[in-house]
C-alpha cells in the first residue's frame, strides 16, 4: 500500500452512541411550473417531514415503490439539492453550519449511483475518475493516482489492467466496482448506495453485494442502502426504513420488519415478493392501483386509499411513528392505543374485528 | 535444454501486461479512417486550402492586371495562358479564383471561429448555471432568432456600412445565437448526468466541474456544429459581397466576382458560373466533412 499522509478518514466525534446521521423534518416540495411564469400551480410533495437516524457502523435499508421519494431523500442527504425545510445533522453537527461546512461534509459522505455508465465521465480514464475527488481536496496528482490504484485493488480489479482504461470498455459490474472505489476515494464515513445493484445481473449483483459487505468492515463504513428489492435489503441491512409517498411508514430492525410487519403497506410489499414455493405463489397482486398523486396526497394516513384495513378515522388523522410490538416503529393507527381505529390496541372493537 | 527448463514458468499464469485503454478520440480517429467519403471530401478541402494558401506562387498572372483586349476569353485551351478564361475586365479567372478563395475562406471561417468562442462560452454558462442566467441568455438569443439569418446579416451589415470587418462582425452576430443554442442544450444534458452530480458531491467547485467534466464532453458536438456553419458563413459572406456590403472591387472575392460577372452571363455563362461553382464546392465539402465528423463522434459505448 502506498503511504498517503494526508486526506485520511476523519475522526469520530460524538462516540458510538451518537447517531452518525440524523434527519429531522426533512421536506422537499418541487414547485410545478405550469402556471404563468411558473407561479401558483401547486407543488409535488416528494419528501414530507422525514425523520430518521443512521447509527454508526450500521446499514440502514430504505425501501419503497418507485416515486416514493427514495432518490430525492438521497440527494437531500448528499446536499445535492436544497431541502424546502428540515435539517441534516452529521455526527452531532448540523450540515452547512460553521462546525460542519459543506466541503468537509462532502469528504465524509459519498454516494454510489444506480446508473454505472452515466456516473462515470466517458472522457476520463478509470484512474482519473477515482483520483478526481482527492485532487479536489488537495491531494497531489501522484498521491491521488496511487490511492486510485490501491482502491482498484480493494474493489477486486487489477490496477494494471484497469487503471488506464475508459468506462465504455468495461462491463456493468466492473463499472459499478469503479463507482464504489470512487466513492471511497475520500475515505468517507457514510456511503449512500442509491440502488447500486438494480441495473446488474443477478450473479454480478451478488458479487457486488459481498464486495460492499467486505469494504464496510475494511474501511469502517456506515451505509444507507436504497433499493426497491426487498431481498437485497434484507440481506444487506441491520435496520430497514419503509417509505410511502415521501413519508416513513415503518422503521425498525430488519428481523422485526420482515417477520412481523406492523404497517399494512409493509405487509403488502412483503407479500408482493415472488415466492420460491409454488404452493405459496399468488396470482392477484397484494396491492392494487398506483400510489396516489404526490401533488395532492390523500388526507390523514396517506396509505388509506389502498389499505385493506382503512376506516373513516384513517382519512382524518395523520398517524405518527409509534412503537409496535416486534420492536419497530410504525406510522399506522392500528398500533396507536386509543387512536379510534377498531384494531388499535385496547380498542373495544378489537376482539370482535379480529 | 534451456527451452525445456523454461516450460514450467510458461505454464504458470503469465503476469498480465498493463492495459492502456483506447480513449474516445482514438475511437473517433479510427472510425474516420474507415469513412472513405469523409476522407475524400477532407482531401479535396485540403487541396483547396493549399491552393489558395500558396496562390502567389501558383497563380500564373497578376489578379489586378486588366486588359481591354483580352476581355472574356472562353474556358479551354485556345489560349493556353488563360485555361479558365478571363473576366469582364480581362483579368485571368484562374488567378482571381485562387486569390479570391483566400478572402472567401477567411470570411467563411473567421466569423464562425469567433462565434464558436463567444457563443460556446455563453451557451455553456447558460446551460450549466441554469435559472435566471439561463433565462437571460436564452431569451436574448430568441430575439436574434426572430429574424431569418440572411436578413439579419444584411440588416446589420447595411447598418454598419460596407467593408470586410463590418461583414465579419455581422456574420459573427448571426452565428453567436445559433451556437449558443447548441452549446446550451448539450451542456444542459451533460449537467444532469450522474458523473457531474458525483463531482458536485465530492465538493468540486463549478469551475473545476466545467473544466474537467463538462467541457471535454460538450466541446466536440459544439465544434462539429460550428464546422457545419462554415459553409453557411461562406455563402452569406458571398451574398453580402454580391450586394456590395462586403468586399469592394477590385478585391478578388468569390461573391463579389459573381456580382461583377453577371454582366457577362449571356456572352460567357460558363465563366460567370465559376465563382459560384467554387462556393458550392467548398461549402459542400465542409458540410460533408462536418457530417462525417458528427457520425464518427456520435457512437456510444
Amino acid at each position: 500500500m502506498t503511504d498517503q499522509t494526508s486526506l485520511l478518514s476523519l475522526p469520530d466525534v460524538g462516540g458510538p452512541a451518537q447517531p452518525l446521521l440524523t434527519v429531522r423534518g426533512l421536506t422537499k416540495h418541487f414547485p410545478l411550473k405550469t402556471g404563468f411564469l411558473g407561479r401558483g400551480a401547486g407543488v409535488v410533495r416528494a419528501v414530507d417531514e422525514l425523520d430518521f437516524e443512521v447509527m454508526k457502523g450500521e446499514t440502514l435499508g430504505i425501501v419503497g415503490e418507485s416515486g416514493c421519494g427514495k432518490s430525492t431523500t438521497s440527494r437531500l442527504i448528499m446536499a445535492l439539492m436544497a431541502p424546502t425545510s428540515g435539517e441534516v445533522v452529521f455526527d452531532g453537527r448540523q450540515v452547512g453550519s460553521r462546525e460542519m461546512p459543506l466541503k468537509e461534509y462532502r469528504r465524509q459522505v459519498q454516494m454510489v449511483f444506480q446508473d454505472s455508465y452515466a456516473s462515470l465521465n466517458p472522457r476520463l480514464t478509470i484512474e482519473e475518475s477515482i483520483a478526481f475527488a482527492p485532487q479536489v481536496h488537495g491531494l497531489s496528482r501522484g498521491d491521488s493516482r496511487a490511492r486510485a490504484r490501491d482502491l482498484l485493488a480493494a474493489v477486486g480489479l487489477n490496477p494494471d489492467q484497469f487503471a488506464r482504461r475508459y468506462p465504455h470498455e468495461l462491463s456493468g459490474g466492473q463499472r459499478q466496482r469503479i463507482n464504489i472505489a470512487r466513492a471511497l476515494a475520500l475515505r468517507p464515513r457514510l456511503v449512500l448506495l442509491d440502488e447500486p445493484v438494480s441495473a446488474l445481473d443477478k450473479s454480478v449483483e451478488a458479487q457486488v453485494l459481498n464486495l460492499l459487505q467486505d469494504l464496510k468492515g475494511q474501511f469502517g463504513l456506515t451505509y444507507v442502502f436504497i433499493s426497491h428489492d426487498l431481498n437485497v435489503v434484507q440481506y444487506m441491512s441491520d435496520r430497514v426504513l419503509v417509505m410511502y409517498l415521501g413519508r416513513v411508514a415503518e422503521v425498525g430492525p430488519v428481523e422485526a420488519i420482515y417477520a412481523s410487519a406492523a404497517h399494512p403497506y409493509t405487509a403488502a410489499l412483503l407479500a408482493s415478493r415472488p415466492s420460491m414455493d409454488p404452493d405459496l405463489r399468488r396470482t392477484e397482486p397484494p396491492l392494487v392501483g398506483d400510489p396516489p398523486n404526490p401533488i395532492n396526497p390523500p388526507p390523514g394516513c396517506r396509505f388509506h386509499t389502498r389499505c385493506g384495513f382503512a376506516e373513516p378515522v384513517c382519512s382524518t388523522t395523520v398517524p405518527v411513528l409509534h412503537p409496535a410490538p416486534a420492536g419497530q416503529q410504525a406510522a399506522c393507527l392500528m398500533v396507536v392505543p386509543g387512536s379510534g381505529h377498531s384494531r388499535a390496541p385496547g380498542s373495544v372493537a378489537r376482539g370482535i374485528a379480529a | 535444454m534451456s527451452t525445456t527448463t523454461a516450460t514450467p514458468a510458461v505454464l504458470a499464469l503469465p503476469e498480465a501486461a498493463p492495459v492502456k485503454g483506447r480513449g474516445y478520440w482514438q475511437g473517433v480517429g479510427r472510425r474516420l479512417s474507415r469513412d472513405p467519403v469523409t476522407l475524400f471530401f477532407g482531401f479535396v478541402l485540403l487541396l483547396m486550402a493549399l491552393a489558395i494558401l500558396f496562390a502567389p506562387w501558383i497563380a500564373p498572372h497578376d489578379p489586378y492586371q486588366t486588359s481591354m483586349i483580352r476581355r472574356l476569353r472562353p474556358i479551354g485551351f485556345q489560349d493556353w495562358r488563360y485555361p479558365l478564361g478571363t473576366d469582364e475586365l480581362g483579368r485571368d479567372m484562374l488567378t482571381r479564383l485562387l486569390y479570391g478563395g483566400r478572402l472567401s475562406w477567411f470570411l467563411g471561417i473567421t466569423p464562425v471561429l469567433i462565434a464558436f468562442v463567444i457563443g460556446g462560452t455563453l451557451g455553456v454558462v447558460a446551460g450549466f448555471a441554469g435559472g435566471w442566467v439561463n433565462m437571460l441568455i436564452m431569451r436574448t438569443t430568441d430575439v436574434f432568432y426572430a429574424f431569418p439569418s440572411v436578413l439579419l446579416a444584411v440588416a446589420i451589415s447595411g447598418a454598419l456600412g460596407p467593408g470586410i470587418s463590418n461583414a465579419m462582425l455581422s456574420l459573427t452576430l448571426v452565428f453567436i445565437p445559433q451556437i449558443i443554442r447548441v452549446a446550451e442544450s448539450t451542456t444542459t444534458s451533460v449537467r444532469n448526468l450522474d458523473y457531474v452530480e458525483s463531482a458536485r458531491a465530492s465538493g468540486a467547485g463549478a469551475f473545476t466541474i466545467v473544466r474537467a467534466h463538462v467541457l471535454p464532453n460538450v466541446l466536440g458536438p459544439i465544434f462539429v456544429y460550428a464546422t457545419s456553419l462554415i459553409s453557411v458563413s461562406m455563402i452569406l459572406a458571398s451574398g453580402l459581397s454580391f450586394l456590395g456590403l462586403g468586399t469592394k472591387p477590385p478585391e478578388p472575392e468569390w461573391g463579389l466576382m459573381l456580382n461583377t460577372l453577371r454582366t457577362a452571363i449571356y456572352s460567357q455563362p460558363l465563366i460567370a458560373m465559376l465563382p459560384g461553382v467554387c462556393i458550392f464546392l467548398t461549402s459542400m465539402c465542409f458540410n460533408m466533412v462536418s457530417d462525417g465528423l458528427r457520425s464518427a463522434m456520435d457512437v456510444r459505448g
